[in-house]
């Protein structure tokens, strides 16, 4: 494969990356409910995922697919913390009146 | 060939994440979003994890992409899962299409919850889901005296049950031409009661001065009503009457088979 199609190949990865991240970042700022912008963010954390891999290859250093494993990670833990968060409060409004 | 097969992974779970994150944007309700971003996502970028493994090459790199997948694979399902039930509690709408609650009544639901818009919104609409039975002369003489109280526009919808309609039970060989007969008969018998309950329902309107329509539709009752009606609308039926209109003398409970969620409560009147 030459170099040209490569960069072809790495270039439209990129473009479609960053539409996924324009759509998940237009339902983040709509919401409507906080849930949404919750589910939205996992989506952002899984294209960081997707993203940082393909840094690994533009720049040439395996490194960056540590970052991927790393945001792989806390992605999950800040959506189990942003649940729990979510489920408290509908709780608590259901104990209130 | 590492490179091309890598090539097109890299390509397929890029295209993936934007049809994931264009999934998140676009579906209609927040269940319907949570798949998408849970599903497709995790798809998508596992992909492009193996594709960038495949285009490096190197042992420490194929280890780690598929400890990454691995990972995402494991942890996606849970956090979705603890998503979704936190914003069910929440009370995060329904689609309006939705069919089925399977959670109604086991998790309990709060704050956002459109499923009882509180009593005193006002009512712009009362619609009458018109089937024939006993007691559909006193329901529309209710209906009226509601929309009249509430200065509502009256609204009668009838509704033909076609599935019910329909299901003739197990036919034998030889019989399919009977049973497509016996269809049509309890079709067409359920369209001349309905355009019966209609006329009654119009002389009643027409004699209130109210604003006022009526409707025919065929189709599951449930759906039909439910694409009918928004928080605005106070649904009214008559007790022990079905859309079958009358033709298979069903008893049935309408209010148990009726209570949509996302409305105000159903008010049966005999």
């Amino acid at each position: 494969m030459n170099e040209t199609l490569f960069d072809g190949v790495l270039v439209i990865s990129a473009l479609l990356l960053a539409g996924a991240v324009l759509a998940a970042g237009v339902r983040i700022v709509r919401g409507p409910a906080a849930a949404d912008r919750v589910i939205a963010l996992d989506m952002l954390g899984l294209i960081g995922v997707a993203a940082a891999g393909l840094a690994a290859l533009v720049s040439g250093a395996p490194a960056f697919v540590d970052v991927a494993l790393g945001v792989a990670l806390v992605g999950f833990l800040a959506t189990v913390a942003f649940a729990g968060f979510i489920a408290r409060g509908a709780r608590q409004e259901e104990e209130r009146p | 060939m590492n490179e091309w097969i890598g090539s097109v992974l890299l390509l397929g779970g890029a295209l993936l994440c934007l049809f994931a994150a264009l999934g998140v944007l676009r579906l209609p309700d927040f269940f319907m979003r949570m798949h998408a971003a849970t599903k497709a996502g995790v798809a998508g970028s596992g992909l492009v994890l193996l594709g960038v493994a495949a285009l490096h090459g190197d042992a420490g790199t194929w280890i780690k992409a598929a400890l990454a997948v691995l990972f995402l694979l494991l942890t996606t399902p849970v956090a979705g899962h603890l998503i979704g039930r936190a914003g069910y509690l929440s009370g995060v709408p329904l689609w309006r299409g939705t069919r089925e609650d399977a959670l109604a009544g086991v998790l309990p639901r709060g704050g956002l919850d459109e499923a009882h818009p509180s009593d005193d919104a006002p009512v712009r609409r009362v619609l009458l889901a018109l089937a024939a039975g006993p007691h559909i002369d006193k329901a529309i003489a209710q209906s009226v005296a509601l929309a009249r109280r509430h200065g509502a526009e009256l609204c009668g919808v009838a509704v033909i049950d076609l599935p019910r309609l329909q299901n003739v039970g197990p036919v034998p060989i030889g019989a399919g031409w009977h049973a497509q007969r016996m269809r049509e008969n309890r079709i067409a018998q359920a369209r001349r009661a309905a355009a019966d309950v209609i006329e009654r329902f119009e002389a009643a309107a027409r004699a209130s001065g109210l604003r006022w329509s009526t409707q025919l539709e065929e189709g599951r009752p449930r759906a039909v009503l439910r694409a009918c009606c928004d928080e605005t609308t106070l649904m009214t039926v008559a007790a022990e009457g079905w859309f079958d209109q009358g033709v298979l003398d069903l008893r049935v409970d309408v209010a148990g088979r009726l209570d949509l969620p996302g409305l105000r409560p159903l008010r049966v009147l005999r």
